[in-house]
């Protein structure tokens, strides 16, 4: 077999330059193709297995599902022109709109949605985001690979599809607005197997099509004419895999890409610099908090008054200044602002009080610092801008409260498994945490409430899971929104974390692009974007 | 000579197998397992994950079901971004290595061996003064600060080369230069070293005294059996080149596989992890054996 892996490598590489070449993001014809360099490789194109924002925001261009997201992080009808919920919320009808088709031709039926559904659940797929579908009646048992289809999953007739939830769940239509119910072509997966997802083979319902892809670094998409909203503007998109932020920058400047998103400190400050490309630059706030997380279950963080002196010590703005080229948003709430239920603006004044934060810390035992144990601070290699955070967070705790914190950076896979174990969890860590879809019940329920999987700063209030569970399980929206917020003044209350901001995503567009743009959650659809000759 | 290359290919298969043992138990032992990602998930789904790729079951038993599938050809799919074969990023990414690699080994050798030689011939003239001042510069310069300097001055400041990316033949001409040139100096001083020990040997000067002209002496009697040490090197030459560099293809944004070796690791892909090194240590096998038969045809004393 290695053989062969040799032979085929030799061959590949004769084929490689051709195919390359013709993949090339500086061809095309202007104004009909736009190059955009992003920051790695995105994830093969299987919305089953889709994982990160990065190619999530890609694949939302050639999948979609009965709901989507708009611009403004709302759920909207995609597929389906209209739904509804029962009274008692666990009923789901979506009436899927009439004529749509694959991008083979193949018609879109309800059935197809109930074969994508079963398939994201089944343990053969292995979705790591199965779970955004678990709520639905009979699911468990796909899961645990006893059945092959949920009870509760029904096509009725052609055009409507009929959801039945195991119990209730307020962040249903949100969850199922997301890629593990992105309609798939069941027989295109039969016909191609494992293979389906390269160009030619793959298939979706998108305005775009993935057409061509160089190894996982180059991707072209190209305009679906009989998409059901009408033919996009822009004919091409290129997008290249350029992992260095600067590079990407440099080789923007030198006119090969339309558009940079995902810019690091250093390509902003680059970029800021520069009056041509400054003009360029845009951010815009995220659905992605970043806060410092204290060990509550263990002294000194056991005691209130140490959390809160913590969270009066640290300097937001400094941080946001230095370490992070000014973009960013400080933050005083957990939940970012974009995500119903956040009290964020609540909370706006400033906290950093260094006099309240020593008597505060006084109050605790431990004035100037005195008698307080030595500290280590983990976290993630996650961005480049972590580093400095943490150093910057360091420096103000010497300064500020008298406490020396030792920093600890651990690859991301190694620091997410110290902190799964009690015994390896550290005093205080770094953690950051951006949203799948847009609902406050995936932070409050996954790492908020007591004993969630990611709960690892032991944080317990029997009034905060309870909120968070009837906020959950209620169908009205502002109700819920109600709900979490009061929740979250509960959390806020107990100060278990030091919110410290919100992350900006950062990108480049030359002026001739419009439309181009993120979401609080991704990269505006292409088929929104037109480019002026 | 037959039975040569027979034995020599044997003593491989343990080798071989060794590589695999010691590549499972490594990259298992990395703290942190592929589903350590921060992406949340009911910790129901991370068991089904963990069932679905064997991470639940014991290690050695692990390592059996994993050979069973190699064995059969099947070097299996990244964990970490499902889908994605092993086999695919090896046809896809080793070309691109591989091809970096050669247009370094050829400026590593199409540059250090003349230079060498002139160096050599010309002993302590301006030639060699040259040559050899221009190697230790070349040799103490790192590739990436030599990558960065081709950047902003060929790249940036005159537009002669593209700053990046691959596919075009412009477009390998700095990376291999920046991943090229320190070898080539290394080459040029091992060659000269070397060229002028064989000039002093017994047989070169009997070839002088049999009257043959000093080109004839150099390109005839001396230069081969010159090249053994640089023969020598090679192989680990080669097999620094090919396996790729992190750091250029990563300066140059070239779809490479040693970017993508590093990636695996940090990102506790076993799988993928897995099977590159299983790609690597399976070409570096037979790059030595490659090395040991070259040695026949330069040395003729060399017997097996």
């Amino acid at each position: 077999m290695l053989v062969v892996l040799l032979v085929a490598g030799a061959l590949a590489a004769g084929a490689s330059h051709l195919s390359a070449a013709s993949a090339h993001p500086s061809k095309g014809i202007a104004g009909s193709n736009l190059r955009i360099a992003i920051t790695g490789a995105p994830d093969p194109f299987d919305p089953a297995l889709l994982g990160d924002n990065r190619s999530i925001e890609l694949a939302q261009n050639v999948y979609e599902g009965v709901l989507g997201v708009n611009n403004a992080a709302q759920i909207v009808p995609a597929l389906a022109s209209t739904w509804s919920r029962s009274p008692n919320g666990l009923v789901y009808t979506f009436n899927l709109r009439h004529g749509l088709h694959f991008d083979n031709g193949d018609p879109i039926t309800a059935q197809d949605f109930v074969y994508t559904y079963n398939r994201s659940l089944s343990p053969k797929t292995a979705s790591g985001t199965s779970f955004f579908l678990a709520d639905i009646k009979g699911a468990d048992a796909v899961l645990n690979g006893k059945a092959k289809t949920a009870s509760g999953i029904k096509a009725v007739g052609t055009y409507k599809l009929q959801v039945t939830m195991a119990h209730k769940a307020g962040y249903f239509a949100a969850e199922i607005s997301r890629w593990p119910a992105w309609v798939v072509d069941s027989k295109v997966i039969a016909k191609y197997g494992k293979g389906w997802i390269t160009p030619p083979h793959n298939i979706g319902s998108g305005a775009y099509k993935l057409t061509g892809q160089v190894g996982d670094q180059q991707y072209t998409f190209t305009a679906n004419p009989g998409y059901y909203l009408g033919k996009p503007s822009i004919a091409q998109v290129s997008v290249s895999a350029v992992p260095d932020s600067t590079a990407a920058v440099a080789r923007y400047q030198a006119g090969e890409f339309d558009a940079v998103v995902g810019l690091s400190a250093a390509a902003i400050l680059q970029a800021k610099a520069n009056p041509t490309l400054s003009s360029q630059f845009h951010t815009t706030p995220i659905e992605r908090t970043v806060w410092l997380e204290m060990n509550n279950t263990k002294p000194p963080f056991n005691k209130l008054a140490v959390r809160q002196a913590f969270n009066h010590a640290i300097d937001k703005n400094a941080i946001i200044k230095i370490a992070l080229a000014g973009v960013g948003t400080p933050a005083n709430a957990w939940l970012p602002p974009g995500i119903a239920g956040n009290v964020n603006a609540q909370h706006s004044a400033s906290t950093y009080n260094v006099a309240l934060a020593r008597q505060l810390l006084a109050k605790a035992g431990y004035a100037n610092g005195k008698g307080f144990p030595s500290v280590e601070l983990d976290y993630g290699i996650n961005y480049g801008e972590y580093a400095q955070v943490y150093e910057l967070i360091q420096g103000q705790l010497e300064k500020n409260l008298g406490i020396k914190v030792g920093l600890k950076e651990l690859p991301i896979n190694a620091f997410n498994n110290e902190l799964t174990s009690a015994k390896t969890r550290p005093l205080l860590w770094g953690y950051t945490f951006g949203f799948d879809y847009p609902d406050a019940q995936e932070l409050d329920q996954y790492l908020g409430i007591s004993g969630a999987p990611y709960n690892y700063d032991g944080y317990s209030n029997k009034t905060y899971d309870r909120l968070v569970a009837e906020a959950n399980a209620e169908s009205n929206q502002a109700t819920r929104a109600k709900l979490y917020a009061r929740a979250e003044n509960v959390r806020l209350a107990d100060a278990p974390t030091v919110p410290l901001y919100f992350v900006n995503q950062n990108w480049l567009v030359k002026p001739n692009v419009k439309g181009f743009g993120y979401s609080p959650l991704y990269m505006h659809p292409w088929r929104q974007v037109s480019i002026r000759p | 000579m037959g039975r040569y290359l027979a034995r020599r290919l044997l003593t491989l298969i343990p080798a071989w197998f060794g590589v695999t043992l010691l590549a499972f138990f490594f990259v298992h032992s990395i703290p942190g397992g592929p589903f350590d990602t921060g992406a949340v998930r009911p910790p129901a789904t991370t068991a089904l994950l963990e069932a679905h790729y064997h991470l639940n079951k014991p290690l050695p038993l692990q390592y059996l079901l994993y050979m069973r599938n190699v064995l059969t050809g099947d070097l299996g799919a990244s964990i970490v971004e499902p889908g994605l074969r092993v086999s695919t990023i090896i046809t896809q990414r080793f070309p691109t290595s591989a091809e970096l690699g050669a247009a370094a080994l050829v400026v590593a050798f199409g540059i250090g061996i003349p230079l060498g030689l002139i160096a050599a011939v010309r002993r302590n003239q301006i030639a060699d003064r040259l040559v050899m001042v221009g190697a230790t510069i070349g040799y103490a310069i790192p590739n990436f600060v030599l990558s960065i300097l081709f950047i902003l001055i060929l790249g940036l400041r005159f537009h002669l080369f593209p700053l990046g990316g691959w596919g075009r033949p412009s477009q390998v001409v700095l990376p291999a230069l920046a991943l090229g040139l320190p070898w080539a100096s290394f080459i040029a001083r091992l060659t000269r070293a070397s060229v002028i020990e064989t000039l002093q040997q017994d047989y070169v000067r009997t070839a002088r005294a049999k009257g043959a002209g000093p080109n004839r002496v150099v390109v005839h009697h001396a230069f081969r059996n010159a090249l053994m040490p640089v023969t020598t090197v090679s192989a680990l030459l080669i097999a620094e080149l090919i396996t790729g560099s992190l750091v250029i293809e990563s300066l140059f944004s070239i779809p490479g596989m040693g970017q993508y070796l590093t990636n695996s690791v940090l990102g506790s892909d076993y799988t993928m992890t897995l099977g590159l090194i299983i790609f690597y240590a399976t070409l570096l096998l037979a790059a030595n054996v490659v090395v040991d038969v070259a040695y026949l045809w330069l040395d003729p004393r060399v017997r097996y």
